[in-house]
């Protein structure tokens, strides 16, 4: 199973939100030269700062660990926090926080685990590579069909466009 | 990135040609844990897929390679714990823990947190991991004063192993004596600081290589430790870690000299078997 979207606004809603960028303490002119290379991607709009999008992954594993008690893992694809502090929820045992959740969602599925992954490009600061996409892929059993698909719905209360779904069956863990 | 992974995974592999009785099957991960490694991944300079490819066609062996960065200076305590839920009977865990100043940032280089840094690689290869679940501890120091909560954490932790020693991340002094007031009735291995700068996630592994006492014959007396990182953020990993007459400590002196408190990367192999 698994589902793509973009995040289309601020998940917050109008609601008025201080930037923190945690910009990098820059000091000297060759801090300044060297950090100059780094464009980011034009174009793409800032929805959440980087407190508000541990904030949203927080929500969402808090929502899998209670209505998919059976996962063995949560994957999430999250880099060092830049001073941002991770959630309780976040550092839950049953998550794993990594780069390049793909290859290690592929490595769980080949040793029949349950697993959730979630792989995000939420742009936080104009710097950051991304496109506000965000990929959720699932390896379980059949039963938790309908309940990947709500969590898919609820995903719209924080401004995620569906952009596509596949809940092909051949994801049962149980086959 | 040739040069850059050429470095992580050239350690592992010099590491593991030292130990050819360790089958490549029998260690069932590789975890590259990282500080500071993230800009050049998130502004795209490094894909982290070719990365991990690229040191795991270095060491030539099947090993499945990871990069965590999300956990700081804990990933590798945050890293063991993932691999004992995914493959609990492991026998080796294979840990390379990389801080390099990629864009020479004055901040890393020193900063009013810890001061003065000290980059490098360090290579752990962890025996019996998975013989003493209980003696890793993943947590997260919450309130005002993290130091001191992480302090608390550690001497609770400390009652179960009255013997061990404990490492501490090498941190100045003033900082230092505050988190050993806490744990005063313990042993704890010497502030490394001045040397080393503080070397994040290496730190305990770096202390264990120091100071560990050695026989007459070079090879190390055996000595319990419990190996104990801390994240600025409050993320805390400790490891019972014991070594013993058979485990390969060593130091890439050659490399280590250039970098003391210094761009670049040293090369402190750490074998830990």
């Amino acid at each position: 199973m698994s589902f793509t979207g973009r995040l289309t606004g601020r998940p917050y809603g109008g609601k008025a939100t201080l930037a923190s960028l945690r910009g990098f303490p820059l000091s000297s002119e060759s801090d300044y030269r060297n950090a100059s290379g780094f464009r980011g991607i034009r174009g793409i709009p800032v929805y959440l700062n980087f407190f508000e999008h541990f904030d949203l992954m927080s929500h969402m594993v808090k929502l899998v660990l209670k209505e998919m008690e059976e996962l063995d893992f949560i994957l999430v694809e999250i880099a060092m926090p830049s001073g941002a502090r991770l959630t309780p929820t976040l550092l839950h045992e049953k998550v794993f926080l990594c780069l390049d959740v793909n290859s290690e969602f592929e490595k769980l599925r080949d040793r029949s685990f349950s697993v959730l992954a979630i792989r995000d490009s939420f742009i936080r600061h104009p710097q950051e590579m991304g496109d506000n996409s965000i990929n959720v892929d699932c390896f379980a059993k059949s039963s938790t069909l309908h309940v990947f698909h709500q969590f898919i719905q609820m995903l719209s209360q924080w401004r995620i466009e569906i952009l596509q779904t596949n809940f092909d069956p051949t994801g049962d863990v149980s086959n | 990135m040739a040069h850059f992974s050429g470095k992580v995974g050239g350690q592992a592999r010099q590491l593991l040609d030292l130990v050819p009785d360790v089958s490549p099957e029998s260690i069932s991960g590789h975890y590259l844990c990282s500080t500071i490694v993230n800009t050049c991944f998130t502004v795209g300079d490094i894909k982290v897929s070719n990365f991990n490819n690229s040191v795991a066609e270095i060491i030539s062996h099947p090993i499945p390679v990871a990069f965590i960065n999300a956990y700081e200076c804990a990933s590798w305590g945050y890293a063991i714990r993932y691999h004992l839920q995914k493959h609990p009977d492991t026998r080796f865990v294979l840990i390379s823990v990389i801080d390099a100043n990629v864009y020479n940032f004055e901040f890393w280089i020193y900063n009013e947190n810890w001061e003065h840094s000290g980059f490098g690689i360090t290579t752990l290869l962890i025996e019996k991991v998975s013989e003493n679940k209980d003696g890793l501890i993943t947590g997260f120091a919450s309130g005002h004063n993290t130091m001191m909560a992480f302090a608390i954490a550690i001497r609770k932790a400390a009652v179960n192993y009255p013997g061990n020693t404990i490492t501490l991340p090498l941190f100045p002094q003033r900082i230092r004596q505050m988190l050993e007031s806490v744990l005063n009735k313990y042993n704890v291995l010497p502030n490394d600081h001045k040397q080393w700068g503080h070397c994040f996630g290496s730190d305990p592994w770096l202390s264990i290589l120091n100071n560990t006492p050695l026989d007459s014959s070079g090879k190390p007396l055996e000595s319990s430790y419990l190996a104990c990182s801390l994240a600025l953020n409050g993320y805390y990993s400790m490891l019972e870690a014991a070594v013993n007459p058979d485990t390969i400590l060593m130091l890439d002196r050659n490399l280590s000299n250039q970098v003391r408190f210094g761009s670049g990367y040293a090369n402190n192999p750490n074998a830990n078997k």
